[in-house]
């Protein structure tokens, strides 16, 4: 399934990326970041439960316990106008740092 | 806003902690179903997909452990943890904690005591505004040696107007007299000082006013000052006292003004606090006029304050050009050999005085108390560290670091060093008054004494400093540990840790030299304490109650009650009346103020009748004045000729002599008959020796006896008068009855100071049961150390080769062999130490010499002594540990490797 780990630094960045589209649970999460990725992803709930508790604490995303849809309760995570905000700030560092990355390899 | 919400995200995780684990438990089960729901709905067959689901979580415990460690509270809640487990495990050995706590709960506690003292002595500034530019002012006389001369008051007015160095200068003359014109008359301190002395201290009466410089009248002011003491208890804090009339010595005072409670006279008085404050110009009558008449040196000392901006050396540097000048001008008064140099030194400095150097030398060894308790529990803690090894190198393979170890360690030390402090403070809050009471030597009450915030900050720091002795040195261990040596089979045997035993065993053998200089000390003490309290004191000692009197001469010659001697016979004569008639009273005697046994007294010159003037001059004896009932009721014996009559007072001059001036004066020769001379040569007074009894000691239990005269009080007496009865029953109970007959003689007298010869001998012999009590405490609590320190290395050893001594006794090594084995090791380290101990002790015991009696500071007794005790005392803290040793099943000592 080729590169499973996500790049250093990024988790929390796609987190935002996908929490931005709809509010998901934990599961959801991991499931979108998979399928977007085609596969080359595959977050374990190892570092993304823990990356989404660590980001409700900073403000960036609040959680509320909604059924889901095999009718049990799920925390569904959404974002905050912080989270927002921090998603447009790392949305523009990553495109700057990989368009440098990208110059460095072509030359 | 979003602070707030990690807050209380924060507090909710830490208070609301099992609804928080559930809610993540359901986070995490819900992601497994869901994960479960896909891979099925994949075409997984379902109980492979569960499976797949709970690998990909791996431990739920680890995730939901990295979940909650993103919050602030994190750090808290695994401190709070490390907190519970260390308090499980100090729980789980409680003969450890109760010892390490102890051991800190003395240590802190001695320090915490000692401090509040020398924090009061000698840190805190004294009570007054500016009390650094307070001086007390002496004068020496450098060319004769003599030192602290005191003033006249003309010497005092020039140093003010002249030297340059003072704002303010107040002389100081502590006296005491005889209070009447209150319910009962007693004896009261008092002190005279100058009209600006409460100026310059800044001190505001609670009632009434203090001195004005009206009050500076010719002679001396009738307006006194009275202490808040004297107040409440002489008057019963009688709101009215303004304007009261008392009598000192049948002198007349007003008092205008009452002392706040905290106000303590700066200096030193008689005994105790001055009662009543005088002042006066100190002019007229019997004081000098003119700056020359220097002969009358009446003021001891006097309190100055500097004038802004002048140094201490400065004022000193003035005051000697002051004195050249001085010099110059009267060169007939202070000839340039007497070196006449006034001297000062700050306030504070003159009132800690001598007690400066015990405090200091008291405070170097309650911490040295304290080192070697904490050495010691950091001994233990090593100890104990070895038998958990395999639980710290557990906890390192499962992922924590060596600060997670050390914290662990540290966390521990630090429980018992707080618990420690709280016993040690509570033990301070009865040591400090013990301590200020019981001192031999004077502390100055100026400052309170207690525990403050400073005297908590010193603790508070002593309390960190045992928590990083005794933890640091077994974390040092834990971070050398190596994990995977500590885990394998049989790697119990500790490598590369040579130096740290060695570092342990020099600090076992340390704790050992130290108790045993301790305890020769102490042994010392007390041999000096049994041979003095067995020295025969020529007199027995016990139910005889004893007082002093005080027969005014107040400064009015009309009001002279008891100018003439026969006036004063007359007074004893009746005194002895109304004692004898006290029932219960067996004899009654009275005798000057100086015949009180023990107290000590000076000498005086006399001479020999018919001696050559080489012989006969120089000679000198201790002169008491009895009343013919004392040598019987003091039980002492006569040796020859008779005793005083009631007879012997306008008749011929007669005296008694003791044994020692008996043998010393005429050896062989019988004295009786002999003729001595009292008083000048142009003016002679002699006395016909009579009789001759055995020694009483005057000066003290351990003091040579010197030759003693006794006159009888009918024929000589004096002003100071001490009386004495022998009772039936407990002494003291008799002192209101003996008070009773004293005013029933004269109603304006009373007695003072009374007590039994039984409480003069135990405060004779106070310094000397204090240095026992302080070297004994010390021994006691560094033998104690020392002894555990001896346990913990035995302990240690025994540990470290359980697996050896397993293989010995499976060999058959017997069970003496192997305790032999284990006790060496223990028993090396003691002699090591106690060979130290007998060397310092040779080194140090000499500075004792002063406090010792009829015996050397090498005596071999208490070297043996000492050192037979604590080598027994380590025997056995050796023999416990190596027991379990002998007593281990050679198969489970192989099998627990």
């Amino acid at each position: 399934m080729g590169q499973r780990d996500v790049v250093q630094g990024t988790l929390e960045m796609m987190i935002l990326k996908t929490l931005a589209l709809e509010s998901l649970h934990g599961y959801g999460v991991a499931m979108r970041i998979e399928q977007v990725s085609q596969g080359v992803f595959r977050v374990n709930p190892g570092s993304l439960l823990p990356a989404l508790a660590r980001m409700e604490r900073a403000g960036q995303i609040k959680s509320e316990w909604r059924p889901s849809e095999n009718n049990r309760r799920a925390k569904y995570y959404m974002l905050t106008a912080r989270g927002r905000k921090a998603l447009s700030t790392e949305a523009e560092s990553w495109s700057r740092r990989i368009s440098a990355i990208a110059r460095i390899m072509e030359a | 806003m979003d602070r707030l919400t990690n807050v209380v995200a924060g507090l909710r995780s830490l208070f609301c902690s099992r609804r928080i684990e559930s809610e993540l438990d359901e986070e995490l089960e819900s992601f497994i179903e869901a994960s479960t729901a896909e891979k099925i709905s994949k075409g997984v067959p379902a109980r492979e997909a569960a499976r797949a689901a709970r690998v990909e979580m791996a431990s739920g415990n680890a995730v939901k452990h990295r979940i909650r460690a993103a919050g602030w509270e994190a750090g808290f809640e695994s401190f709070w943890k490390d907190v519970r487990y260390g308090v499980r495990r100090l729980w789980r050995s409680p003969g450890f904690t109760i010892f390490a706590v102890l051991a800190v709960t003395i240590g802190i506690g001695a320090n915490t005591a000692i401090f509040s003292i020398v924090e009061a002595v000698l840190l805190r500034s004294l009570p007054f505004p500016e009390p650094q530019r307070l001086v007390h002012l002496t004068a020496d006389m450098a060319g004769t040696g003599i030192r602290d001369i005191g003033f006249s008051l003309p010497e005092l007015e020039q140093i003010r107007a002249q030297a340059g160095a003072f704002e303010d200068v107040s002389p100081a003359w502590p006296m005491d007299g005889n209070l009447t014109g209150t319910d009962k008359p007693s004896r009261v301190e008092a002190i005279a000082v100058g009209t600006s002395y409460f100026r310059m201290l800044g001190t505001r009466p609670v009632l009434g006013r203090l001195f004005l410089a009206e009050d500076g009248i010719p002679w001396m002011s009738e307006n006194t000052v009275i202490s808040y003491g004297a107040w409440r208890r002489l008057f019963a804090s009688d709101p009215k006292i303004l304007g009261r009339k008392i009598h000192l010595d049948y002198d007349p005072y007003i008092v205008v003004g009452v002392l706040p409670p905290e106000f303590h006279h700066p200096g030193f008085t008689l005994q105790g606090e001055p009662d009543f404050f005088l002042t006066g110009s100190f002019r007229g009558g019997a004081f000098p006029q003119h700056p020359t008449q220097t002969g009358w040196r009446m003021f001891p000392g006097a309190i100055c304050r500097l004038k802004a901006g002048v140094s201490i050396e400065q004022a000193q540097s003035r005051l000697e050009a002051f004195a050249a000048e001085t010099g110059r001008q009267y060169a007939k008064d202070y000839p340039v050999s007497s070196g006449w140099k006034p001297r000062i030194e700050p306030l504070q400095q003159h009132l800690a005085g001598d007690s400066r150097t015990i405090l200091l030398v008291m405070e170097g060894a309650v911490m040295l108390v304290l080192l070697l308790c904490c050495t010691t529990i950091a001994n233990l803690l090593l100890a104990r560290s070895t038998v958990r090894r395999r639980e710290f190198a557990l906890r390192t393979a499962l992922g924590a670091s060596s600060a997670n170890l050390i914290r662990q360690l540290l966390l521990e030390s630090s429980l018992i060093a707080i618990t420690g402090t709280a016993g040690g403070i509570l033990l301070a809050l009865f040591l400090t008054p013990l301590i200020v009471d019981s001192a031999p030597f004077s502390l100055p009450h100026v400052n309170r004494f207690g525990i403050n915030g400073a005297v908590l900050l010193f603790t508070l720091a002593a309390s960190i400093g045992t928590a990083l002795v005794c933890g640091l040195a077994p974390s040092f261990r834990v971070v050398r540990c190596n994990t995977v040596e500590a885990l394998k089979e049989g790697g119990s045997a500790i490598k590369g840790d040579s130096s740290g035993a060695r570092l342990r065993n020099m600090l076992v053998a340390g704790q050992f030299a130290v108790s045993l200089v301790l305890l020769i000390g102490a042994a010392l003490m007390c041999r000096t304490l049994l041979l003095v309290l067995h020295v025969d004191a020529g007199f027995n000692p016990h139910h005889v109650l004893t007082g002093s009197i005080w027969l005014p001469p107040p400064g009015d010659p009309t009001a002279r009650r008891y100018a003439d001697p026969e006036a004063r016979s007359i007074f004893v004569r009746k005194l002895l009346d109304e004692m004898k008639r006290i029932p219960g009273v067996e004899a009654a005697a009275v005798a000057t103020g100086d015949a009180i046994p023990l107290v000590g007294w000076n000498s005086s010159p006399f001479a020999v009748e018919g001696r050559p003037d080489g012989r006969g001059d120089g000679l000198s004896a201790q002169m008491t004045s009895v009343s013919p009932e004392y040598f019987q009721l003091l039980g002492a014996h006569l040796l020859a000729g008779r005793t005083f009559t009631a007879a012997d007072d306008h008749g011929l001059r007669v005296a008694l002599i003791n044994e020692t001036m008996a043998n010393t004066l005429w050896r062989a020769q019988n004295a009786i008959g002999k003729r001595i001379r009292t008083g000048p040569a142009e003016s002679p007074q002699w006395w016909v020796i009579v009789g001759i009894v055995n020694d009483i000691k005057a000066d003290g239990l351990d003091k040579p006896t010197l030759p003693h005269l006794y006159f009888p009080i009918y024929q000589r007496s004096d002003y100071a008068l001490s009386v004495f009865l022998r009772t039936a029953t407990r002494p003291e109970a008799q002192a209101a009855a003996l008070e009773r007959a004293v005013r029933t003689v004269d109603p304006d007298l009373s007695v003072f100071a009374m007590r039994s010869m039984d409480d003069v001998i135990s405060s004779v012999t106070g310094t000397k049961r204090f240095m026992l009590l302080l070297l004994g405490g010390f021994a006691g609590v560094a033998m104690g150390m020392a002894l555990m320190g001896v346990t913990a290395v035995t302990l240690f050893a025994v540990t470290q080769r359980t697996q050896e001594i397993g293989i010995r006794i499976a060999l058959g090594a017997s069970r003496r062999n192997v305790l032999a084995l284990i006790l060496r090791q223990g028993n090396r380290l003691t002699l090591w130490g106690a060979a130290a101990g007998i060397v310092g002790a040779f080194l140090l015991t000499r500075f004792l010499s002063s406090f010792l009696y009829r015996t050397s500071p090498i005596e071999p007794v208490a070297f043996v002594f000492a050192t037979v005790f604590l080598v027994g005392g380590s025997l056995l803290a050796c023999y416990f540990p190596a027991r379990r040793a002998v007593r281990m099943d050679p198969m489970a000592a192989l099998r627990k490797e």
